[in-house]
């Protein structure tokens, strides 16, 4: 076992060493995510633990680099033992002078020496070669990759690594720039590297909240060490990757001309993405191979599952839940929401009543704030409205500048306000319908957090949620919609759903209501983590008898 | 490489060189006659025979030691030493290069035209991979057709492509939102810089017209190919109409004020005005705008008379050149995008009398009427 590198592995907590640490129940491996950026993820995550208090935690954060995620953004339970992080990228070293590049140099030198006298060659070059060139990601590579026989300097300055670039460039990437290819290997395979050197965080079983880097260090542990693992993925984090990449500046496709498209009607698929989408799918078949259940939201994530190579038979849906707020429904309902038969004038002064309309969610791009602003403004033409933008805004600063700047040019300053992050008694209470434009979503808890408060939703159709709106099941479908769902960046669509709520006020309080049957019918949180207990349960009694 | 290599060169290949070239040298300097200059190039080509006899050295640093050698008479040995033992210049690989596949040629562009489905039918039929090449493509080129494709895609039936089709369009306009930003400060920059001389500004500053025609000519841009939010697009054009103003203080900018205009108010469904530009324009338009502003006063012209409820009809009195057109003329905004030429300026329009349909085309019957 490699010993921990410093710089790439820290812990907190209650235990500093994890090779030396009393096994937690349940180790979290968790990538850019909780406990450090908030969102739904990490909320789900902090639920799942304070779900389980007979249950003991270790969680490991799977970040970019040291530094990157400021603080914490949760209070750890009382039954996380540990909080470990590992981290993909070391910080930037400064430049060297004269005399330390050439030291490098020698040390370089020296270590090609040493390499070209190993007398093996390297299990984990050899899986890495499986993965890229054969394109496998089985058992066998998992068990070549857990051998962590290579070691950076191995893999930067080493000639069988160069031997696998020049294959990966002959076979696999052949129009693509070599210079360019060159740099891609080492940015793909060096945190791979600084992942398998991670000590192994001890515990009954592993349970992975994403494939990519978390899903590939669970999978590791759980073959080293024989303990079962359980994949939950919100997103698809392949597809996930897959849309980032398409957009990627930092993938040059016109480097050297080879690459570029010439022509709309032949574009050219860039080889250099095509290696990046690659190696994300491997990094998803490893660990669906190795995990004993896969769990995911909605019918829409196990087909996409199905398809990256997940065998059916582990998939489970477990949806997400929350916590009824039925005080709250009756309050609302009473109040002000149920327009009463014998009482026209109620419905009367609702309709005169400005509509609250609020988006939850971070301002960020993925979910199209954008989108949201265009459509209250093109609603506001028909009816009054009252805009809210609920939720942190610090994530992407450009981003919120640019969504204050165009309600600013729209001249709906007063309309629309940013009023940052609240608690959810004071959100939903306080909204008549929520938006959600995001262009990707999982099962967005903003909606289940809506039903709770008997709140209809607008939500783009994304992820799960024509399903969370419309219904899964036939069952499901009975209970009516619970909202709208439109097109993604279709501001007139939003728009029209907004008006027809504001102009209906019986539309609107019945969609509520349905919303709220639909999650006490099934989306309660005690029946997410009944399902979750019973998921570690079963994992850690197979456990035992090891 | 390999390590007994590094630490034993041969000293003689390239004193040997430096000698053949001293030789040469001094052969040149002390004699001078007309034969010696060709005894100085056989000396210098002796002098490459060492190195290339040198079997200490990997094929790339032959090629370095070669270069230095033939490039540098004399000195070019011991550079290439220094180079070799102190530098990076360690570039032997394994390649096989023999093995590589060779280089698409352009049959195989022509081949890959032939198979290529077309762009709106590989969005929506054609593989992710494909789909996201194409859409990479479109935002890339960033013209009114990419646009528009984009757009179409969004009410796919197919909510992966629309979402893709949605992220291109918003990192195009989030792109637009950027540079016209950054144009915004330069504008502002240069006022700046124009009424306090001198005042600290540490990074050079573009004169007034020019920023303002930069940021006048972005916005025009993004009104044109439809990245402009439909919303900002009045205020956006009124800041581009400011802008032009403001360039057009400077004379050498007239001409590209004048087209940038007209195409400003013509994006902005503004025909009349558009109009109006390039009729005061074109007394003083340069020979390179002239083309340019008559091909927009024909467009301008016949926007200004393709009221919505006109027919085909209304034209049929278009005549370029003395040729009559019975059926619509030609779409020159199209036309113009794809620089294909545009009617001659000398070919009149005459617009005939506009068709207004009468009352019985446009009312709604009315249960009862009658």
């Amino acid at each position: 076992m490699a010993t921990a590198d410093n710089a790439a592995f820290a812990s907190f907590g209650l235990v500093d060493d994890p090779e030396v640490a009393a096994p937690a129940d349940v180790c979290l491996l968790v990538e850019g995510t909780y406990p450090f950026v908030a969102g739904g993820v990490s909320s789900w995550v902090h639920d799942v633990i304070r779900g389980h208090p007979e249950l003991t935690f270790s969680v490991l954060f799977v970040g970019s680099y040291p530094g990157a995620h400021g603080e914490r953004r949760f209070e750890l339970p009382r039954n996380v033992v540990a909080l470990h992080q590992v981290f993909c990228q070391e910080t930037a070293l400064p430049p060297l002078d004269g005399a330390g590049r050439a030291a490098l140099r020698e040390q370089i030198r020296a270590l090609r020496i040493a390499i070209d006298a190993r007398p093996e060659p390297s299990r984990v070059l050899s899986g890495l070669e499986r993965m890229h060139v054969q394109g496998e990601a089985g058992a066998e590579v998992l068990a070549s990759l857990a051998c962590n026989d290579l070691t950076l300097p191995e893999l930067l300055h080493g000639r069988p690594s160069f031997q696998l670039l020049t294959t990966i460039a002959e076979r696999v990437a052949p129009d693509a720039p070599f210079l360019d290819l060159f740099w891609h290997y080492r940015a793909i395979f060096a945190p791979v590297l600084r992942l398998l050197a991670a000590p192994t965080v001890p515990a009954r079983c592993y349970h992975a909240v994403a494939t990519g880097y978390a899903g590939l260090l669970a999978a590791l542990w759980s073959h080293r060490t024989g303990r079962p693992l359980m994949l939950t993925e919100h997103g698809i984090y392949a597809r996930e990757r897959d849309m980032e990449l398409s957009r990627a500046d930092w993938i040059r496709d016109e480097a050297g001309g080879v690459s570029e498209p010439r022509s709309t009607w032949a574009p050219r698929i860039s080889p250099l993405r095509r290696l990046w989408s690659s190696f994300f799918k491997a990094l998803s078949r490893i660990a669906y191979v190795q995990a004993r259940h896969i769990i995911t939201l909605s019918d829409a994530n196990r087909a996409k599952q199905i398809a990256d190579g997940a065998p059916p038979e582990k998939i489970e849906i477990v949806p997400n839940g929350v916590e009824l707020q039925l005080s709250a429904v009756d309050q609302r309902q009473e109040q002000s929401e149920q327009p009463s038969e014998g009482r026209p004038g109620d419905a009367i002064s609702l309709q005169k009543r400005r509509l609250r309309v609020g988006f939850v969610g971070r301002v960020v791009p993925i979910k199209d704030l954008v989108t949201f602003i265009r459509a209250v403004d093109i609603a506001l033409n028909d009816v009054e409205l009252e805009a809210r933008v609920i939720g942190p805004a610090e994530e992407d600063p450009g981003y919120a500048t640019r969504c204050r700047q165009l309600v600013s040019r729209l001249g709906r300053s007063e309309s629309i306000q940013f009023v940052g992050p609240m608690p959810p008694a004071k959100i939903y209470g306080d909204l008549d319908v929520v938006v959600l434009t995001s262009f990707s979503e999982g099962q967005p808890l903003v909606i289940l957090e809506a039903y709770a408060w008997g709140v209809p939703v607008i939500a783009t159709e994304v992820g799960a949620c024509r399903e969370m709106i419309e219904g899964r099941s036939d069952e499901d479908r009975k209970i009516g919609a619970s909202g709208f769902v439109t097109r993604v960046a279709s501001p007139k669509e939003t728009a029209a759903a907004i008006v027809r709520l504001a102009r209906d006020v019986r539309l609107r309080w019945q969609m509520g209501a349905a919303g709220h049957r639909r999650v006490t019918t099934f989306y309660q949180r005690r029946d997410m983590l009944a399902r979750y207990r019973a998921l570690y349960t079963g994992l850690i009694e197979s456990t035992e008898r090891i | 490489m390999p390590e007994a290599a590094q630490q034993q060169r041969p000293t003689i290949p390239w004193i040997a060189a430096s000698l053949a070239d001293v030789i040469g040298l001094t052969a040149v300097v002390v004699i001078q006659q007309p034969w010696t200059l060709w005894l100085a190039v056989v000396c210098h080509l002796i002098a490459l025979l060492p190195i290339v006899l040198l079997r200490a050295l990997s094929p790339s640093e032959t090629t370095l030691a070669l270069a230095f050698v033939t490039a540098l008479p004399v000195v070019g040995a011991l550079l290439a030493v220094l180079a070799l033992e102190h530098g990076d210049g360690d570039l032997a690989s394994d390649l096989a290069l023999s093995a590589l596949p060779a280089p698409e040629t352009a049959g195989a562009d022509f081949g890959r035209l032939a198979v290529a489905l077309p762009s709106c039918e590989a969005l929506s039929a054609g593989s992710v991979e494909e789909r996201r090449a194409i859409i990479a493509t479109l935002v890339r080129r960033g013209d009114a057709e990419s646009v528009a494709l984009l757009r179409w895609a969004l009410g796919a039936s197919d909510p992966d492509l629309a979402v893709d089709a949605a992220l291109a369009l918003e990192e195009m306009t989030a792109s637009f939102d950027a540079r016209l930003t950054a144009c915004r400060d330069a504008l502002a920059a240069a006022r700046t810089a124009e009424t306090q001389p001198g005042g600290g500004a540490s990074t050079p500053v573009l004169p007034p017209p020019e920023a303002a025609l930069a940021a006048a000519e972005l916005i025009t841009h993004a009104i044109d190919v439809g990245i402009a939010d439909p919303a900002l697009v009045p205020a956006l054009a009124t800041e581009a109409r400011e802008d032009f103003g403001l360039a057009a203080a400077d004379a050498e900018h007239a001409d590209a004020v004048a087209i940038g205009r007209t195409q400003l108010e013509l994006g902005a469904l503004r025909p009349d005005s558009a109009l109006a530009c390039v009729d005061a324009a074109l007394p003083s338009a340069g020979p390179d705008a002239r083309p340019t502003l008559l091909a927009l006063r024909e467009e301008a012209l016949l926007a200004s008379h393709a009221l919505p409820w006109e027919g085909p009809s209304a034209l049929a009195s278009y005549q370029v050149r003395g040729v009559s057109h019975a059926r619509r003329p030609p779409p020159l905004t199209a036309r113009r995008k794809l620089g294909l030429p545009v009617p001659a300026a000398s070919g009149s329009i005459r617009v005939g009398p506009v068709q207004i349909p009468g009352a019985a085309a446009t009312r709604k019957v009315r249960r009862g009427d009658g």
